[in-house]
C-alpha cells in the first residue's frame, strides 16, 4: 500500500465521519430548521466526496479504517450550549478534512495525477463552504448561548 | 393631457366607486410612452358637502402606496379619493384602499392599556403599564442582558416610528434580536438586491410600466396584491402597441388570463425554471456579453452552472411544457425594454433568493437595467416594509449600512454619539424565526410585538401559540385591536392607526409620501412614536455624553434626525422635508441636492453599489447561507459591477408523498390585506370574502368525490384546517388557502387558519418562510350548503367561471 493511498483513506474516513456528524447534529436538533436542512445537504456532499475517492484508494491498494466517531452524550445542556458546542466539533472535524485534502492534493501534483488533482480541487472548494457555514453560524449562536 | 374623471356619481351624491365587482375598474388604455390617464376613485360614507377637511396621505394596505386623500366630517373620518396628481396611482384607488379605512372607525378598538392581571386582561392606566414595562425591562437587563429582548414590529408604522424603535432595541437596550413581519413579505426582496446590486433599492420606477415593450411576472399575483399596478399594467395591454407578457404562477389568475405565455410551474421549481431561461438567453445569443463583461462579474461561472438547464430538463422538474419555456425566454430575449416584477411565489418559496437573485440576473443579462422601460421590481408586501427595512427596524442597520464594516458602524457611532461596542454588530440581525427559538429555549424573556399579528402570520401556529402564552414570557403588544396576539399578552397598549399620526413612508419603487393626522386616535390611543419615546425616557437611554439617546419627540424631528443618516447612502433624502412633501406628496430617493424633486431609476451610469465600502452586505453562498467576510467580499474586486450569481435547482425539504399527495400552497385574495385586522372590519370587504376556502383542481376533486362547497380537511405533519372546497383551474396536485383568517371573528368550530398547517422552514439567506410549498393531504369532511363564499373576480373563481 502507498503511503499516498493510506492518505487517501485517511481522508476518505475524515469525509464519511463528517458526513456521519453532520446528521447526528441535525438529528439531535430536530426543531433547528437550518441545522436539520443544511446539515443535510452537506452531509450528502461529505458522501459524494468520499465515494469519489474510493476508486483512488482502491488503485492504491489501501483499505479503508474507519471507527465510527463518538458522540459524547447532551448532559442535560442546554439547547443553545449543546448547538455550540456540536458545531464547534463539525468545524474541527471539517478542518480535518481539508487538512487531509491539502496532503492529498499536494502529493497528487508530485505525482502529474490530474484526475486526483481536479477532485480535490472541486471538493476543496465544497468543504471550504462548508466551513464558512459552520462559522456564520457558530458567529450567531455563540453570544446568546454564552452570555443570556 | 387626458382629463380626469369620476367613475359614478349617485343620486344622493355619495361617491360609489364600487370595487368590489369592478376590482380593477374602468379601463384607459395608452400607448407605450404616453402619460397614463388620471382616473379618480373616490368612497365617501356622507354627502360630499359635509366633508369638513381633506388631508393629503397614502394607502397603507398594499406596497403599491397610492396616494389618495382623507375625508373628515366631525372629527370623523367619512372617506378616501385618490389623488390624480400622485405619481403612483394618478388617482386610482383598489378595493382595500377605498374600503379598509372604515376600520379606523370601528367600535372595537383598543382605547386604553390592558394588563393581565392572572388569565384576564383588564384595563389599566398608561403610567401603570409603562411602569410594568420598564420595570420588567431594568430587570432583565440586569440579570439577563440585552440578549433577553427581542423585538419584532410590523410593515404598516411609519418611518418615524421605526426609527425611534430602531434606537430603543438597537442601541438603547442593545440587542441584535429585532425584525419585522416583513420577513414574512419582502425580506427576500431586501436580500436578493443586496446580492445582486450591493444594496436595497428598487432599480426601477413605475412608470416603467409605461414605457416597457415586455413584462415578466415571477410568482406576482399582481391583480390581486397591487390592483393599481395591475391596472397600470392592463391599460397598456389593452392599448395600441400593447407589450408581451409572460407570467410564472401555478394559479390560474388574470395575470395569467391575459399573458402570452403562462408557465404554471410546480410550487418550489423556480430555479430550474429560471436557469433555463438564462441558458436559452446564452444559447440564442440573446446576453448583451460586452456590457455584461464591463458591468457584472460572474458571467462565466453562471454560463456553467446553468447549461446543464435545458427547456426539457426545466420542463420535467417544473412540471411545465418544454416549448412554452423556449418562447418564454425568446419574448425575454428579443425584448427591447424589459421590466421584471417578483413577489411571494418566489420570496415565499423554495430557493427564494437564488430564484429572486436569477431574475436579476436576467436583467443583467440582458442589460436592461438603468433605463427608462427596463429594470427589475423586487415588489413589497406591505406598504411601509422599505421603511421597515431602511430605518433598521427588521434588524438592518439603519440606511443600508453593512453591521460588518467596522466604518459603517463608527459613522452610526458618531451620529447617535455613542460607543460603537454599545451597537450590537457582531452578527446579522436574529430573524424572527430564530428569535422564536430563543423564546422556546428561554433566553428570550421580554418579547415586543408592534402592529403584526404572529399568532396567525407565522408557520406552525400550534408552536407558535404554546411559545408566546409561555410563563417564562412577557410579551409585550401595541396594537389597535385585540389580536390574537394581543389576547395572549401581558401588556397591551392601545396604539394609534394611519390617519391618526403624522409621518413618512416609502413604497415599493422608492416612492416617499406623507401621511398627515387627519384626525385624533380614539382614547387614550397613542402613537408608536409617542410610546417609545416614552420608554425611552422612563428606561434613561442616554448617549455617551450623558443627553437623552433619542433627541426626538414629534414625528418631524424624528424624521430630521434619521435624514442625517441617509447622508451619502443610497436612500439620501438630505433635500428632503415635511414641507417640501406638502408641496408635491410623493417624491422618490435619493431626494439630494443634485436631485432635489427624487430620482426615478438607480444605476443609471450602471455603477452599482457593490463597493466594499459602500455594500450593505458582504453577500453569501445561495446554497447554504454561509456569509463572505470581507476579505472574501474584498477578493472578488466588485469596483461597482454587480453580482451575477446562480445555484443549482434544490428540490423542496418537504415534497408531496404517499401520505400527503399535495403540494400546499397559501397566499392572499384582493380583498383582505395580513391577518384581516382591518380589512376584516371593513363591510363591504368582510363581505366580499367572509371566511377562508381551500382552492383544489377539478380532476382532484373528483376523485376526492368533493364538490364545490364541500367541506374539506386539510392536514400537514404541523396540524389540520376544515374549510369549503373551491373548485377552479388551478394545477392539479396542488391546494391553496389563503392565510388572512384567523379566529378573532370566528364562530368556534375547527381550526381554519393556513398556518395551522404550514412548517417551521425558511430561506438560507433572506431567513423568509416558506409558505408556498408543504405536503398535505385532502379529504372530504361532508357535504356543504352550496358554493363556497369564496370571490369569484379573481384567481379563486369556480372554474365554470374561470375564462
Amino acid at each position: 500500500v502507498s503511503e499516498l493511498g493510506k492518505a487517501i483513506a485517511a481522508l476518505e474516513a475524515a469525509e464519511l465521519d463528517l458526513a456521519e456528524r453532520l446528521r447526528t447534529t441535525a438529528a439531535r436538533h430536530a426543531q433547528e430548521y437550518e441545522i436539520v436542512r443544511t446539515g443535510s445537504l452537506l452531509a450528502q456532499q461529505c458522501d459524494e466526496h468520499a465515494e469519489q475517492l474510493r476508486p483512488f484508494r482502491e488503485r492504491e491498494g489501501a483499505s479503508l479504517e474507519r471507527e465510527p466517531p463518538t458522540v459524547v452524550g447532551t448532559d442535560g445542556a442546554p439547547p443553545g450550549l449543546l448547538l455550540l458546542s456540536d458545531l464547534r466539533k463539525l468545524a474541527v472535524a471539517t478542518h480535518d478534512v481539508a487538512v487531509l485534502r491539502v496532503m492529498v492534493s499536494q502529493a497528487a501534483k508530485a505525482r502529474r495525477d490530474r484526475e486526483l488533482l481536479e477532485l480535490c480541487t472541486a471538493c476543496e472548494a465544497e468543504t471550504s463552504g462548508q466551513m464558512q457555514w459552520l462559522m456564520t453560524e457558530i458567529k450567531v449562536s455563540a453570544p446568546q448561548a454564552l452570555t443570556v | 393631457v387626458i382629463l380626469g374623471f369620476q367613475e359614478a356619481r349617485a343620486e344622493n351624491h355619495f361617491v360609489v366607486t364600487d370595487r368590489i365587482s369592478d376590482v380593477w375598474g374602468r379601463r384607459t388604455p395608452h400607448g407605450r410612452g404616453s402619460d397614463w390617464p388620471v382616473r379618480v376613485d373616490e368612497h365617501l360614507t356622507v354627502p360630499e358637502e359635509q366633508v369638513d377637511e381633506w388631508h393629503s396621505s397614502a394607502c397603507v394596505l398594499c406596497s403599491n402606496g397610492c396616494g389618495l386623500e382623507i375625508a373628515v366630517a366631525d372629527g370623523r373620518i367619512v372617506g378616501v379619493r385618490g389623488r390624480g396628481e400622485d405619481r403612483v396611482n394618478h388617482g386610482r384607488l383598489g378595493p382595500k384602499g377605498l374600503y379598509g379605512w372604515q376600520a379606523n372607525n370601528s367600535g372595537d378598538r383598543l382605547t386604553r392599556p390592558l394588563i393581565r392581571r392572572g388569565s384576564e386582561l383588564v384595563e389599566t392606566s398608561w403610567d401603570e403599564a409603562m411602569s410594568a414595562i420598564v420595570e420588567r425591562s431594568k430587570g432583565l437587563l440586569a440579570e439577563r442582558g440585552p440578549g433577553a429582548f427581542g423585538f419584532y414590529t410590523s410593515g404598516q408604522l411609519f418611518t418615524e416610528d421605526y426609527y425611534a424603535q430602531t434606537l430603543v432595541a438597537r442601541v438603547g437596550i442593545g440587542t441584535n434580536h429585532l425584525d419585522g413581519n416583513t420577513r414574512l413579505c419582502t425580506a427576500t426582496s431586501d436580500a436578493a438586491l443586496k446580492e445582486s446590486f450591493g444594496t436595497d433599492g428598487d432599480p426601477a420606477s413605475y412608470e416603467d410600466v409605461d414605457l416597457c415593450d415586455t413584462l415578466f411576472l415571477v410568482g406576482h399575483n399582481v391583480a390581486e396584491t397591487q390592483t393599481v399596478l395591475w391596472t397600470r399594467m392592463l391599460d397598456r395591454l389593452h392599448g395600441p402597441d400593447r407589450p408581451k407578457l409572460v407570467c410564472v404562477d401555478p394559479r390560474p389568475t388574470k395575470v395569467a388570463n391575459e399573458a402570452d405565455v403562462h408557465l404554471p410551474v410546480k410550487s418550489g421549481t423556480n430555479v430550474a425554471l429560471l436557469n433555463a431561461i438564462q441558458r436559452e438567453l446564452i444559447v440564442n445569443g440573446y446576453v448583451d456579453e460586452a456590457w455584461v463583461r464591463e458591468h457584472a462579474s460572474g458571467l462565466d461561472e453562471l454560463e456553467k452552472t446553468v447549461s446543464p438547464y435545458t427547456p426539457e430538463r426545466a420542463a420535467e422538474i417544473c412540471r411545465v411544457d418544454a416549448d412554452d419555456v423556449r418562447r418564454a425566454a425568446e419574448i425575454i430575449g428579443t425584448a427591447e425594454h424589459l421590466l421584471s416584477t417578483v413577489l411571494q411565489g418566489v420570496y415565499q418559496s423554495n430557493q427564494a433568493t437564488a430564484a429572486a437573485v436569477a431574475v436579476n440576473n436576467i436583467a443583467l443579462l440582458r442589460a436592461m437595467i438603468g433605463k427608462p422601460g427596463c429594470g427589475v421590481l423586487q415588489m413589497n408586501g406591505q406598504p411601509t416594509a422599505q421603511n421597515t427595512r431602511e430605518a433598521g427596524a427588521n434588524g438592518d442597520l439603519p440606511c443600508m449600512h453593512n453591521w460588518a464594516n467596522e466604518r459603517h458602524v463608527a459613522r452610526l457611532a458618531e451620529l447617535w454619539n455613542v460607543d460603537e461596542l454599545q451597537i450590537p454588530h457582531w452578527g446579522p440581525p436574529t430573524h424572527v424565526m430564530r428569535m422564536l427559538r430563543y423564546i422556546e429555549e428561554g433566553s428570550i424573556r421580554l418579547f415586543w410585538v408592534i402592529g403584526t399579528n404572529p399568532a396567525v402570520s407565522l408557520p406552525q401556529l400550534a408552536r407558535i401559540r404554546s411559545l408566546l402564552s409561555g410563563d417564562d414570557l412577557f410579551l409585550v403588544v401595541e396594537d389597535a385591536f385585540l389580536s390574537e396576539t394581543a389576547a395572549l399578552g401581558d401588556v397591551v397598549l392601545p396604539a394609534a392607526l394611519w390617519g391618526e399620526k403624522l409621518g413618512t413612508f416609502t413604497n415599493a419603487d422608492r416612492t416617499i409620501h406623507l401621511s398627515e393626522k387627519a384626525v385624533d386616535p380614539p382614547g387614550e390611543a397613542c402613537t408608536d412614536l409617542d410610546i417609545f419615546v416614552e420608554y425611552a425616557r422612563r428606561m434613561d437611554f442616554r448617549d455617551k455624553d450623558g443627553a437623552p439617546l433619542l433627541k426626538f419627540a414629534t414625528p418631524e424631528e424624528a424624521f430630521e434626525d434619521f435624514k442625517r443618516l441617509t447622508a451619502g447612502r443610497p436612500n439620501d433624502q438630505t433635500a428632503l422635508t415635511y414641507a417640501k412633501l406638502r408641496e408635491r406628496n410623493g417624491i422618490q430617493w435619493p431626494v439630494t441636492e443634485d436631485a432635489p424633486w427624487g430620482t426615478p431609476r438607480l444605476y443609471v451610469d450602471h455603477v452599482f453599489n457593490t463597493d466594499p465600502e459602500q455594500c450593505e452586505d458582504y453577500g453569501h453562498d445561495l446554497v447554504t447561507g454561509a456569509a463572505n467576510t470581507p476579505e472574501q467580499y474584498r477578493a472578488l474586486e466588485p469596483r461597482g459591477r454587480a453580482f451575477l450569481k446562480a445555484v443549482d435547482y434544490v428540490p423542496p425539504a418537504e415534497e408531496p408523498n404517499r401520505d400527503y399527495p399535495f403540494v400546499l400552497t397559501t397566499g392572499r385574495t384582493v380583498y383582505h390585506f395580513h391577518t384581516r385586522t382591518k380589512t376584516g372590519r371593513a363591510r363591504e370587504l368582510d363581505d366580499a370574502a367572509p371566511e377562508p376556502w381551500a382552492e383544489i383542481a377539478q380532476d382532484d376533486a373528483r376523485a376526492l368525490d368533493v364538490e364545490e362547497g364541500d367541506v374539506v380537511r386539510v392536514e400537514t405533519g404541523r396540524g389540520f384546517v376544515e374549510v369549503p372546497a373551491r373548485i377552479t383551474g388551478i394545477r392539479s396536485g396542488v391546494v391553496f388557502i389563503p392565510f388572512h383568517y384567523g379566529y378573532w371573528d370566528a364562530d368556534g368550530g375547527p381550526p381554519r387558519a393556513a398556518n395551522e398547517l404550514t412548517a417551521m422552514a425558511w430561506d438560507p439567506v433572506s431567513k423568509q418562510p416558506m409558505f408556498k410549498t408543504a405536503a398535505a393531504r385532502v379529504t372530504k369532511v361532508r357535504t356543504g350548503d352550496g358554493a363556497a363564499r369564496a370571490p369569484v373576480t379573481t384567481a379563486s373563481a369556480p372554474v365554470e367561471a374561470a375564462s
